[in-house]
């Protein structure tokens, strides 16, 4: 049996064969994601779910152009419009993007010019991100010389685990990094006062390798991403958001953009209105997140 | 005509104007400002070691002849306000945030050398005309002799 045949056969039993079915279920995805994350203030957490579930329960809402319409202006408006009012992290501003592209792309014509637009812009959201972020980094001489990553190491708490394994330091020389950067900016040192930070021996092989491949991994996929279909460069963009998403997320644990690039990246993945392989991945990954959650330290 | 145009470039270009436009105001409120790069949507995460979380905010006080510094991260009664300067230390945030300050009395822990919020009122308060000014202060790193230290991004002295 041929992977085709076996993703036809889970394509018939999820009941996803058709375009309409795959949209429907890339816009609860979005309510779900909606659901699970924004939630910052009691305000959110008390009004969004009597917002978001008639849209996951009731298929005519969810598929009414201007629920999304009030939806999207909601979710701008906290987003985009108080941005710099409450803390609203970059991931925040691509849920977002990812609205105003469903919502303006359910004012097109018909369902498959809906699924089409709605799958270019997942595509375009992706790949202007990645290309943002490249950008910035050229903009920053501290992360090309290599120093962001030689300091983000040694003090921040989710790379230690990878740091004690490849570097020659101490569980507590690191978590000492840790507890004098915190009495820096928490008030027990004055702000004259400074410390050296502890780092292996081999930090700046460790951070010059890091530098230049997420330089080098970010800007193919903001290229891949962007480039028309013709090139060759974009058939390989999935590929490429899998290694990105396989060797970043286990380490720097940030569920809520992971979730929206599994969101993005399914929509994005499908070929004539059909799953591919990279779908079911992004799936799984939509599905599974919520697991990182689970306390590791308590239960081992 | 025009409606038909415009019904097919808007789905397609929207997101692209409102994500570009995000990105070269993350620049300018950097530049300008002194925002937070990991702020504002500009998608410039895991770039620069500056960022909020490592910002300190908070304003001197003079007493008895030694100059104190209040850190903000301390009093959850200024959490709101702490955060939001950290984000963005623009003049008018820095004005709030000191009147707000000014509202509160303040007196000085002999037995932690420190200044802190005059909550009971039992203590006799420092006089508000003490404070001299506000500070925001970033972390910097000196990648040759590894060591860690703030530098003042933006500050804000009472008499302005």
């Amino acid at each position: 049996m041929t992977f085709k045949k076996i993703f036809s056969t889970i394509d018939q039993y999820l009941g996803l064969s058709t375009t309409d079915h795959i949209l429907n279920l890339f816009l609860k995805m979005t309510l779900v994601l909606l659901l699970l994350y924004m939630n910052e203030t009691i305000y959110l957490r008390v009004f969004m779910p009597v917002v978001l579930l008639p849209g996951i329960l009731f298929y005519k809402i969810l598929n009414n152009k201007y629920y999304w319409l009030a939806l999207t202006g909601i979710v701008c408006f906290v987003y985009l419009i108080l941005d710099l009012v409450i803390y609203v992290p970059n991931h925040k501003h691509v849920y977002a993007y990812a609205l105003l592209g469903i919502t303006a792309s359910f004012f097109m014509k018909d369902r498959v010019g809906i699924f089409s637009n709605i799958r270019h812009v997942s595509k375009v959201i992706i790949g202007l991100c990645f290309l943002f972020a490249t950008a910035g980094k050229f903009l920053a001489p501290e992360f090309l010389d290599a120093s962001f990553f030689k300091f983000t190491l040694s003090t921040d708490a989710r790379f230690f685990g990878i740091l004690s394994l490849i570097g020659d330091l101490s569980k507590d020389q690191i978590l000492l990094n840790e507890s004098n950067l915190k009495n820096l900016v928490g008030g027990s040192m004055n702000p004259s006062d400074s410390f050296a930070i502890l780092v292996p021996s081999n930090i700046m092989e460790i951070a010059h390798f890091l530098t230049y491949w997420t330089i080098f991994l970010e800007g193919l996929i903001g290229i891949s991403f962007l480039l028309p279909k013709r090139f060759l460069l974009s058939k390989y963009r999935n590929i490429l958001l899998v290694v990105f998403m396989v060797t970043t997320y286990p380490i720097a644990t940030v569920a809520g953009f992971a979730i929206v690039l599994a969101l993005l990246g399914f929509m994005q993945s499908t070929e004539d209105g059909r799953l591919t392989q990279f779908s079911y991945f992004f799936l799984l990954v939509f599905i599974l997140l919520p697991l990182i959650n689970t306390p590791f330290s308590q239960i081992f | 005509m025009n409606i038909s145009i415009s019904s097919k470039l808007l789905p397609k270009y929207l997101v692209v104007v409102v994500m570009t436009f995000f990105f070269f105001r993350n620049i300018y409120l950097q530049q300008k400002e002194n925002l937070d790069s990991w702020m504002g949507g500009g998608m410039r995460m895991f770039g620069e070691i500056d960022k909020m979380l490592y910002r300190v905010s908070g304003f001197e006080i003079e007493y008895e002849d030694k100059t104190y510094f209040v850190n903000l991260r301390n009093f959850p009664e200024f959490e709101y306000e702490d955060q939001m300067v950290r984000i963005l230390p623009s003049t008018q945030r820095m004005d709030q945030i000191m009147k707000k300050i000014h509202g509160f009395s303040w007196y000085y822990d002999e037995e932690k050398d420190q200044i802190r919020l005059n909550k009971e009122g039992i203590v006799p308060s420092i006089s508000n005309r003490n404070i001299k000014s506000f500070l925001v202060y970033r972390i910097d790193f000196d990648q040759t002799s590894d060591s860690v230290y703030l530098t003042e991004v933006t500050s804000m002295s009472i008499n302005e």
